[in-house]
């Protein structure tokens, strides 16, 4: 029986081949982009499971509440809470504290690299993470002061192989000599750390600059615990308010508001966008995997409606076969496993071709999403197990009302020739076309919004001019003592405006603390830490609104002055904020600045964040970043001689440099990223809806050919007789875009709600998108009601 | 064979009401040979279709080797129509997707039977026909009168005692209708009980009573053999 089916199948295909190919293409369609957002959901929700023990892994995360910034959890906490957590809590099994130290100098012999993902940690990280090492005693490897661990990838760019690596010594940060204790494996890519170097903590315990480890009020490490097995961490929570109190909020002014809570590691990479200062790798957005799965769903759902809705239009060809069928003995049984067997057939063919289709794009999608996704059969049985649901679940989704409804037929009806398709059917028909098209509404409206955010993202003022500014970082102090000649240097170049130095591109350190002011009535308020040269706000045309910009004229603007943005007098109800004088709590700086300037709020992180408040302080020792404003003429020269004085004053550092404009924009990679798959979901989803729409089309009109002979042979002409055969589905195409624009709305507003600053939803995003729908629908159904309205009547009539 | 009593169908549309059928009783014997005569719209295809199952009458009682039809489900209707019943229609009804060989294997598929003994049958039927040598081909490569052949093929391969023919020759010419009639004519002759539709009076001859409907009503019975009785 079977092979009956088989047959019957694939000889229909052959025979039907335009509407095979809608078929089999729709389908293809719809499955490819469901296995691709498969791979990436399966990624993305996949991170840090490969680590024993994961579910027993929690990062602690404080929620802290001060005036300025309001309520933030931050995922950075205090250099004594790990030894504290462990003596406190039996449940604890183990902690591990993390250091990111950013961008720093690595030295060996006359070679010199700037090493990104370098961490200073506890020896507790190596069974924590389950560091694999390739060389060195996983028990000892970190335990002892000057002691480093490097990746497999740095033991070879060092040492030519790992073997080499073992007790070779290697400067970092200028400062002191590590020793090569393990070279550990690359980190995997579903990591939320990507780390290629460790240096021991225990290195820095005893020395001064590192006082800070032992201060509650210092927040800079990020610490994770390890629970013991069949420990309660909800219940380990309840204790954290008293542990607070008795470690830090009561002896420790530094705090308004302190929580804690542990966060599981499976939940760091997708579900911590709401939380400060972290050292992930890469922020995944839970947001963003399940509007794509809900995306996937969608794409699978028109196809699948495309092959509804042609078999339904099919049904009055196919309803002699299933009268026949009826006649010679099949009962409804047999006639439903038939056509879901030949729903299965197009299923399986499709798959196939889909996974082909996937692996020629997973090279585009893993560029553009930053990932190396990839089809492993061997190694993934949960894409098999995938596979086998989809062709099961598709081929039920799309072969079985189809089955259901040709099975029911009358032989007695059909036979006769006179059946024309039931009401309720048409009705189905309609309501799917209708939804089609509604999807393709809500996909267009999205992209609209997300193009015109991006667009509002690179126009908006941020309130300072990034254009033609390079950055050059600086990681090492010898390059801050020399900065004047540096400065000197460079500026002698007359492609050069402006030189300024500062703390990160923006000016904001990264850093923040809280400040109280003296003046009025007793406040706090937590800033962020800026720190600038004497030509920075100048530089990067931050407008002043009151006072002055620091000027080397005045003595104790290097010491003793601070400029503040708008948001800082706002939090403090300064009416005359010059004079005004600040003090900070805790260690970072001197005691006491004065006001000498109100800069306007500006953008210094991006529009994702609102503006906090920030303080603006003279304090070289916390320069990173060399600005130079270039001419726009020749960059490539300029930036040519700025590297030659770089080599000439420091010929053993690397010279790297940046655009910020570049920098700016690489702030909404994400929002791109999204954007282009997007794109290329609405396209294909449009593409689908059409392919199907044009062969519901071509099928109905089939259907009233009796009708259109005989309106051409009273009179009509080919453009009434065409405007007859459209204006039917123009009607649902535009319900469609009723339907479909209140949920592109909703939708669009909480794709926005990722942006502190983000356009508003217009009028104009819904006739856009309506009118792009109902277009793209017109031309579709139009080519083909012109030929069936331009046939030769005889023809039409001879028909019947 | 066949027995209806007072058998009535009436269609039922929004506004529309026809009754095809008004209180028909006749009775069929084994081995009769039943033609069905009558103007277009009489009611002669609606009759068939009930007497083969195809259609439930809205009002009186059919009976089908002595079971009545009325209680029957789909199910058990179909199950009937499989085992006794063979099907030969005015435009053939072949399946276009299958050849002659699977268009004829069919009914025997719906029965169940093993592949061999299909094939067995299938062959034999299709030698009886002559259109073995004709057996890969699909049913656009065929003329009319083979076409047909291969319907009274697929009407007869699953030995039914009965076979309802609807116009059988009504898109042949003359020289294969002939043919179709003679294949019909043949398996009466070997016992197997035929009523067939017809316009053609020519065709009707081959039949031993010819039975007329005219709005639904049998106003006519015309018995042309000494092989069965009276009917009212």
């Amino acid at each position: 029986m079977f092979r009956n089916y088989l047959k019957i199948a694939l000889r229909n295909l052959a025979r039907q081949r335009f509407y095979s190919l809608i078929n089999i293409i729709g389908l293809t369609f719809g499955i490819t982009s469901f296995l691709l957002i498969t791979l990436y959901v399966q990624h993305e929700t996949g991170f840090d499971r490969y680590i024993p023990k994961n579910e027993r892994i929690f990062r602690v995360v404080e929620i802290q509440n001060e005036e300025g910034v309001g309520e933030q959890h931050v995922a950075i906490t205090m250099g004594p809470l790990a030894a504290a957590l462990r003596s406190d809590f039996p449940e604890v099994e183990n902690t591990v504290r993390l250091l990111l130290t950013g961008k720093i100098p690595v030295q060996y012999g006359s070679k010199q690299f700037n090493e990104d993902n370098c961490f200073i940690t506890d020896a507790s990280i190596i069974p924590i993470f389950n560091i694999q090492l390739l060389a060195g005693n996983r028990n000892t490897a970190l335990t002892e002061a000057h002691s480093v661990i490097i990746s497999e990838i740095l033991a070879k760019r060092y040492f030519g192989s790992v073997a080499a690596a073992m007790g070779k010594p290697l400067r970092i940060l200028n400062k002191e000599t590590f020793t090569v204790t393990g070279v550990m494996q690359n980190f995997p890519e579903n990591c939320h750390l990507q780390c290629s170097m460790f240096i021991a903590l225990r290195t820095f315990e005893k020395e001064k600059e590192f006082d800070w480890l032992k201060d509650w009020g210092n927040n800079s490490l990020i610490t994770y615990v390890l629970l013991r097995e069949g420990a309660d961490v909800n219940r380990l929570e309840t204790k954290l308010p008293v542990f607070i109190k008795r470690h830090i909020t009561d002896n420790d002014e530094e705090y308004s508001s302190l929580d804690m809570y542990l966060q599981p590691l499976k939940d760091i990479h997708l579900h911590s966008n709401h939380i400060k200062f972290q050292i992930q790798h890469k922020q995944g957005n839970i947001k963003w995997v399940h509007l794509f799965s809900f995306i996937a769903v969608l794409v699978l759902l028109v196809a699948c409606v495309n092959f509804i809705n042609i078999a339904i239009a099919r049904s009055v060809k196919r309803s002699k076969e299933v009268g026949m069928r009826k006649v010679l003995g099949a009962n409804r049984s047999n006639l439903i496993y038939h056509f879901i067997g030949e729903s299965l057939i197009i299923t399986i063919f499709s798959v196939f071709l889909s996974v082909g289709l996937v692996e020629l794009l997973l090279p585009r999608f893993n560029a553009v999403l930053g990932t190396h996704l990839l089809i492993d059969f061997v190694h993934n049985g949960l894409f098999n197990y995938g596979l086998l649901l989809i062709v099961i679940v598709t081929s039920l989704l799309s072969g079985s009302y189809p089955a259901f409804y040709l099975s029911k037929f009358s032989p007695a009806v059909v036979l006769k020739g006179s059946y024309r398709g039931k009401n309720k059917a048409k009705f189905l028909q309609k309501t799917l076309v209708v939804f089609q098209f509604s999807i393709s509404v809500i996909m267009i409206f999205s992209v609209l919004v997300i193009v015109a955010q991006l667009r509002f993202t690179s126009v908006k003022d941020l309130g300072y001019n990034p254009e033609n500014v390079v950055g050059i970082p600086i990681y090492e102090a010898k390059a801050l003592q020399k900065s004047e000649i540096l400065k000197n240097e460079i500026l002698k170049n007359p492609s050069v405006k402006s030189v300024a130095f500062s703390s990160n591109a923006n000016g904001a350190s990264g850093t923040q603390g809280g400040v109280y002011t003296s003046d009025s009535i007793r406040k706090r308020c937590m800033v962020r830490y800026g720190f600038v040269d004497y030509n920075f706000f100048k530089m990067m045309e931050i407008p002043l609104v009151e006072g002055r910009y620091f000027q080397p004229e005045f003595a104790t603007d290097s010491t003793a002055a601070v400029i503040v943005n708008e948001a800082v007098v706002r939090e403090f109800g300064w009416d005359k904020p010059l004079g005004k004088k600040i003090k900070f709590i805790g260690d970072e700086v001197p005691d006491e600045f004065t006001v000498v300037g109100v800069i306007r709020n500006y953008h210094y992180y991006s529009l994702h964040s609102v503006i906090e408040p920030a303080a603006f302080f003279i304090y070289p020792e916390r320069f990173n970043t060399l600005l130079v404003k270039i001419n726009d003429h020749k960059p490539n020269a300029t930036i040519t001689r700025i590297e030659n004085i770089w080599k000439k004053n420091f010929p053993e550092s690397p010279f790297e440099y940046f655009f910020i404009k570049q920098q700016i924009h690489s702030q909404y990679t994400t929002e791109e990223n999204v954007l282009i798959v997007f794109i290329y979901f609405t396209f294909l989803s449009l593409v689908i809806s059409c392919m199907g729409l044009y062969g519901l089309a071509s099928l109905v009109l089939e259907q009233r050919t009796r009708e259109i002979g005989i309106r051409k042979v009273v009179g009509g002409s080919i453009f009434q007789i065409g405007k007859l055969m459209i204006q039917d589905f123009l009607v649902l195409v535009i319900l469609a875009g009723v339907i479909g624009s209140p949920v592109a709305f909703v939708l669009s507003n909480n794709l926005l709600n990722n942006f502190a600053y983000h356009i508003q939803i217009t009028v104009f995003y819904f006739i856009y998108s309506i009118f792009s729908v109902l277009l793209i629908a017109l031309i579709t159904v139009g080519i083909k009601a012109a030929k069936v309205a331009s046939a030769n009547p005889v023809f039409a009539l001879k028909y019947e | 064979m066949i027995r209806t009593v007072n058998l009535s169908k009436i269609f039922r549309t929004d506004e529309v009401e026809t009754t095809a059928l008004n209180n028909v009783s006749f009775e069929i014997k084994e081995g009769e040979f039943v033609a069905i005569m009558g103007p277009s719209g009489c009611g002669k295809s609606t009759l068939l279709n009930i007497l083969g199952l195809l259609d439930n009458p809205t009002s009186g009682k059919y009976y089908f080797l002595e079971n009545e039809i009325a209680k029957a489900s789909e199910k058990q209707r179909a199950g009937m129509r499989k085992h006794n019943i063979g099907f030969v229609f005015q435009n053939f009804n072949l399946i276009d997707e299958l050849n002659v060989y699977e268009n004829v294997e069919l009914p025997l598929i719906y029965l169940g039977m093993s592949a061999s003994e299909r094939r067995k049958r299938i062959e034999d039927v299709l030698e009886q026909m002559q259109i073995m040598h004709r057996k890969k081909h699909f049913p656009l490569q065929l003329s009319g009168g083979q076409q047909q052949r291969v319907a009274v093929a697929r009407a007869v391969v699953a030995k039914p005692h009965l076979i309802l023919a609807d116009e059988p020759t009504g898109n042949l010419d003359s020289a294969h209708g002939e043919e179709v009639m003679n294949l019909l004519d043949d398996l009466n002759r070997k016992g197997t009980t035929i009523v067939m539709v017809t316009h053609s009076q020519r065709d009707a001859e081959y039949a031993h009573r010819i039975v007329r409907l005219f709005d639904g009503q049998i106003i006519n019975e015309n018995i042309r053999s000494s092989f069965v009785e009276t009917i009212v």
